[in-house]
């Protein structure tokens, strides 16, 4: 991938980190949302049978 | 998601690297989604699992719910993808998070694959195999016939393309019972006949945005006068096909007369485009009041069947 450097003025560093940070919350959830639905799909399927 | 690194080249230069991605925002992966599409389109697979002989366990159900949301959203996610030149074009799209420059197009490429398999996988190990390849199907319609074949290709693009959307009620039918019957195949012929006129009417409104981009829908091709024949005619259709539920036996008569006057209402909507004022070439001089009317009536005629076949399902039995 093709990168291009830019200089970040601190309003944009701040902007630049606000959303790493939510987007890797969201990632986060995902994956924990995995897990749980897993761990619940498992348990169902288990009852039913 | 995100594949930046922050580079510092010393305390008085402080440097990033920047790739589309950078600017993406938890609300554009979102966005990606297509949540407004989705939002319909897992209403009618929930009727259908809810009209569905049988018993499904409520977590199983929900995944499967979420499984087509997520398949649809990938989908969507994967039609943005191929779609990005023509979404650059359109003033309707040119704000999406791929033309807009905030997610990487092989990055929503990416997404939209891993949730397609990520769904099917899920709904295959929640539900059954069946529902499973029924919901690939679905996400391969909809991205190879009519993202990658039609769209660019026919004005008959949305009425064959149109079939990707009414699945989700043959799906949900699926999840439950793991083969299919006649309801959910009546189910998928509403929302079938249902997409053309719903995307004709936006398409009459929009029809310069399609233009501009050469993609050829039915205004575009045919014109706008042919466009409001096709619209009613469709609209017509829908009628007795909302109300066969009933004829079929697997409604009641209340829900026969509830389907008649809805579709009644979306078909007295697509009269008003049909008669709608126009110039000697058809062009509406109302700004396609009665189109955008059309659009919205459309929105709520689905959803007022649907909501009708679980409400007599429930009530009826």
């Amino acid at each position: 991938m093709a990168y291009e450097f830019v200089a970040m003025t601190p309003e944009e560093k701040v902007a630049f980190h606000r959303r790493r940070r939510s987007r890797n919350f969201a990632l986060f959830a995902a994956l924990l949302a995995l897990v749980v639905t897993f761990f619940f799909v498992a348990i169902a399927r288990m009852s039913q049978n | 998601m995100s594949d930046t690194t922050l580079e510092t080249w010393g305390a008085a230069a402080p440097l990033a690297l920047s790739t589309s991605s950078d600017l993406s925002e938890v609300g554009d992966w979102f966005a990606l989604l297509k949540p407004r599409v989705m939002m319909l389109v897992v209403f009618t697979g929930v009727v259908g699992m809810a009209l569905a002989p049988g018993n499904l366990h409520p977590v199983l159900g929900t995944v499967a719910i979420v499984c087509i949301a997520l398949a649809a959203g990938a989908a969507g996610a994967i039609n943005m993808w191929y779609d990005r030149d023509v979404d650059a074009l359109m003033r309707r799209t040119m704000r999406r998070p791929i033309p807009g420059g905030r997610i990487a197009p092989n990055a929503a490429l990416c997404f939209g694959i891993f949730l397609s398999i990520g769904s099917v996988a899920l709904m295959g190990l929640a539900t059954n195999w069946v529902a499973a390849v029924m919901l690939a199907a679905s996400i391969g319609f909809y991205v190879f016939v009519y993202t990658m074949w039609l769209k660019r290709r026919t004005p008959q693009n949305i009425v064959i393309g149109g079939a990707a959307g009414a699945f989700p009620p043959i799906i949900g039918w699926a999840a439950v019972t793991g083969g299919f019957a006649m309801p959910p195949m009546v189910m998928f012929l509403i929302v079938f006949l249902w997409t053309p006129p719903h995307f004709w009417a936006l398409s009459l409104y929009a029809h310069a945005d399609y233009a501009r981009a050469g993609v050829p829908m039915l205004p575009v091709v045919a014109g706008a006068r042919e466009t409001r024949r096709q619209i009613l005619l469709y609209a017509a259709a829908l009628v007795p096909v909302g109300m066969a539920p009933w004829f079929l036996g697997f409604a009641s008569a209340w829900y026969g007369a509830a389907a008649g006057v809805i579709g009644l209402w979306f078909l007295h909507a697509c009269w008003r485009i049909y008669t709608d004022v126009q110039d000697a070439a058809g062009r509406s001089l109302t700004n396609d009041a009665p189109a955008r009317w059309a659009f919205r009536v459309s929105l709520l005629h689905l959803a007022a069947i649907f909501a009708c076949l679980a409400a007599d399902h429930w009530v009826f039995g």
